[in-house]
């Protein structure tokens, strides 16, 4: 996509220039606050012993399979992570039925017809769209993205007061805490509601929200407020409504919280759960959040682990080279 | 070295070479170089430094094995790297988060000899040379992190190179043309990627050279020290090895313990959450913000209102620290010493942390004002207050030499008293 751009550049790549100059050197506010606090959730791969729950993986596997493959690609995993130590630990044979449906484009047959042939283990997963123009086309537009470093690529944002900000930091730093991204995650599965929240205009055309309960059918419906922009006698105008957008969904959650995404997991009941676990939406979001952590970060488990060790070895060898400067420098006295 | 060999071959052969080359005299007199014996902690960064040096450039040339410098391939490279090599989920975290370890020990580096005035006569060289390194250090830093064809990468490239043009103020269209000749296009682009990448292989050896500079010009004046006296007996110095050895071998392997907390347990914290997506030309990421290393200059550069004078300010900002031998009028070295100086030089290092925060948020609101709060402190204290205070301040009274500042005025004191200077 790049071919075009060594001399004579494309309009779009100059236009995007003039963006990031503008936008990154005077005032790259774009962004919409994120008023919603995602609460962190209790995983079992976080802290400095932490493992993937297999079980866990092997449902989040299933919820991909069933509900979030049919619009999203993980085009950086392979089949054979499947059965590879640190993953959702399922047998060889397991993923070969799996696969057995799967088939990929192949080179012509004989007749020079195009060929398809079966998947295989070191095949990469395969995209539901053959390319991204058919991803939007079938999206209203808009692509669904790749998830493989989805629980990376995305954190769950606090906003502390500056004085905090070192404490957290430190805090965080001391924990290890690097599950922002499944908290995430979460937080966007169960921040789906049916409507907007309700908002009611006083005599000064201030906007308060409304509890849900009195809401009426009349009331304003508002994904998000934008502050007024001051008039001409320098004081703010009251804030605007942001309603909710022709084929966009309310979601408590994303930043501005008008999404694309439809609720890919709409109610309890919706996969079925083999191993006793409740079938839950919550839990649902649960088991996939940890699934895309893993397939973020696949080799979690065996960096924890040599990590373990790493840690004890250097200690004992701090405390060793410490005694043996103590000893040496106390010939100087 | 430039203190008195006392290297004696006790072989044929070691005679022999020491006659055509004497690669073992430099070694012995590496082990043998005398060191001030009151050296802090703060001293072991040095070591510290070389350790992450080579650290980078060896998990570089592994990595440079398996990366693609392709703008469609790079980005998935570094994930194959990740998943597929052998060990690889351990060298790439090493290289990335050893990037951020470097930096907070040049910082630490930078700003001991900041404090104790080491780089005054007869140490400017080294200094320069160390300021030499940082700038190639952050030129590297920053064209290695757009390696990874991130969105972080692919807009931190456009924003940054984008300050070319604030030429254009100056004579119209030298901007723009001199952007096209470092992109290679209008745009950063594939020929982007195979300079930023061969650069980005290229400059690590070119630190490595300055470094041996750097070295060779601290043993010609030998370690500056927490009293800033220059050394005059034999008892102000220990030899190099075992003293400062153990010592550093100490310090690096605490060092070391926190870099290994962060490869294991915290690999992406550093690291912004935008750069795991891959670059897209055509989608602006809501706020674009460079690497903590960068923030005080990136502060610097958003403080100002106009484009050319923000760049300008932004170079002038890194130049400045080179001419600190010749800012700074005061005759005495360390801080310790020059009570105004002292609360001047934590000002500064508050300023310097307010504006690494501050080059995070989007410029607005007060972050804006706090950054030209600190940003008026940074350029006062190069300008104003290092050259003033030199004229004005009351120096305290000094010890007379290292010695007696570690055993007291008696300079044979009993061993009990030794103890607390010791921990130092």
């Amino acid at each position: 996509m790049f071919a075009t751009t060594i001399k004579g550049g494309p309009i779009w790549a100059r236009r995007a220039v003039m963006v990031a100059a503008a936008g990154g050197l005077l005032a790259p506010n774009l962004a919409v606050a994120q008023d919603m606090t995602i609460p962190r959730q209790t995983w079992t791969f976080a802290g400095m012993t932490g493992a993937y729950d297999k079980a866990q993986l092997q449902r989040g596997f299933k919820i991909y399979q069933e509900v979030c493959s049919n619009c999203h690609s993980l085009r950086l995993m392979k089949y054979r992570n499947l059965d590879e130590p640190g993953g959702p630990g399922f047998t060889e044979g397991q993923v070969k039925t799996i696969i057995k449906d799967v088939k990929f484009d192949d080179a012509v047959d004989a007749s020079g017809n195009p060929a398809k042939r079966p998947a295989q283990l070191a095949d990469a997963f395969k995209s539901p769209f053959p390319n991204e123009a058919a991803a939007k086309a079938a999206n209203g537009g808009s692509a669904p993205p790749d998830l493989s470093l989805m629980a990376r690529a995305r954190s769950a944002a606090v906003d502390l007061p500056i004085f905090l900000t070192p404490i957290h930091w430190l805090n965080e730093i001391a924990h290890g805490y690097q599950e922002s991204g499944p908290d995430y995650i979460h937080a966007i599965l169960t921040g789906f509601h049916d409507k907007a929240p309700a908002y009611a205009k006083d005599a000064n055309g201030h906007l308060t929200q409304l509890p849900e309960a009195q809401a009426t059918k009349d009331s304003l419906r508002c994904a998000s407020l934008s502050p007024g922009e001051p008039g001409d006698d320098g004081k703010p105008k009251p804030d605007e409504c942001n309603a909710l957008a022709e084929g966009l969904y309310y979601n408590e959650a994303f930043p501005g919280h008008q999404i694309h995404m439809p609720p890919p997991l709409a109610s309890d009941g919706q996969v079925q759960y083999t191993d006793g676990t409740p079938a839950t939406v919550d839990q649902y979001a649960r088991d996939v959040s940890a699934f895309l952590m893993w397939t973020a970060d696949p080799t979690l488990e065996e960096r924890k682990d040599v990590g373990l060790r790493m840690m004890i070895y250097l200690v004992i060898l701090a405390g060793l080279l410490w005694l043996a400067k103590r000893q040496i420098w106390a010939r100087l006295h | 070295m430039s203190h008195e060999s006392s290297y004696k071959p006790n072989s044929g052969l070691g005679r022999w070479m020491d006659e055509r080359l004497p690669i073992g005299r430099l070694g012995a007199d590496f082990l043998t170089f005398p060191t001030p014996r009151n050296l802090n902690y703060l001293w072991t960064f040095g070591g510290i430094l070389t350790f992450c040096l080579v650290t980078q450039i060896v998990t570089g040339i592994v990595l440079a094995m398996h990366y693609i410098p392709d703008a469609g391939l790079a980005f998935d490279s570094v994930e194959h790297i990740r998943r597929d090599v052998g060990f690889g989920w351990l060298i790439q975290p090493i290289h990335m988060v050893g990037a951020s370890m470097f930096f907070v020990a040049v910082y630490i580096h930078m700003f001991r000899g900041l404090f104790y005035g080491s780089y005054k006569a007869p140490r400017e060289v080294l200094w320069i040379l160390g300021m030499l390194i940082y700038a190639l250090m952050m030129a590297t830093a920053f064209m290695g992190y757009s390696l990874v064809w991130g969105q972080m990468s692919f807009w931190g490239v456009t924003v940054i190179t984008n300050l070319i043009t604030a030429f254009d103020e100056l004579i119209k269209g030298l901007g723009t043309w001199l952007l096209e000749q470092v992109l290679g296009g209008y745009s950063v682009n594939p020929a982007t990627l195979t300079r930023l990448y061969s650069l980005h292989y290229l400059l690590p050896f070119a630190i490595a050279g300055l470094v041996v500079l750097h070295i060779w010009a601290l043993h010609v004046n030998g370690n500056n020290n927490p009293t800033g006296l220059m050394v005059k007996k034999d008892s102000d110095t220990v030899p190099f090895h075992p003293y400062m050895t153990v010592k550093d071998g100490f310090a690096l392997c605490v060092f070391v313990l926190l870099f290994a907390w962060f490869v294991f347990y915290l690999p992406f914290y550093l690291a912004d959450p935008a750069n795991s997506e891959q670059a897209n030309p055509l989608k602006t990421p809501a706020e674009i913000a460079p690497e903590w290393y960068f923030r005080p200059y990136y502060a610097i550069l958003r403080s100002i209102p106009s484009k050319l004078f923000g760049v300008i300010f932004f170079a002038l900002s890194i130049v400045l620290w080179f001419f600190v031998p010749w800012l700074d009028t005061s005759p005495v070295r360390s801080a310790k010493y020059r009570p105004a100086y002292r609360w001047c030089f934590w000002l500064f290092v508050i300023s310097f942390i307010g504006l690494t925060y501050l080059g995070g948020k989007p410029p607005e609101g007060w972050y804006v004002f706090w950054s030209r709060i600190f940003m008026v402190y940074y350029f006062a204290y190069f300008i104003i207050l290092l050259p003033m205070l030199g004229l004005v301040e009351t120096p305290l009274p000094m010890p007379n030499s290292i010695t007696e500042s570690v055993l007291g005025s008696g300079g044979g004191a009993p061993a009990g008293a030794t103890a607390s200077a010791e921990k130092r």
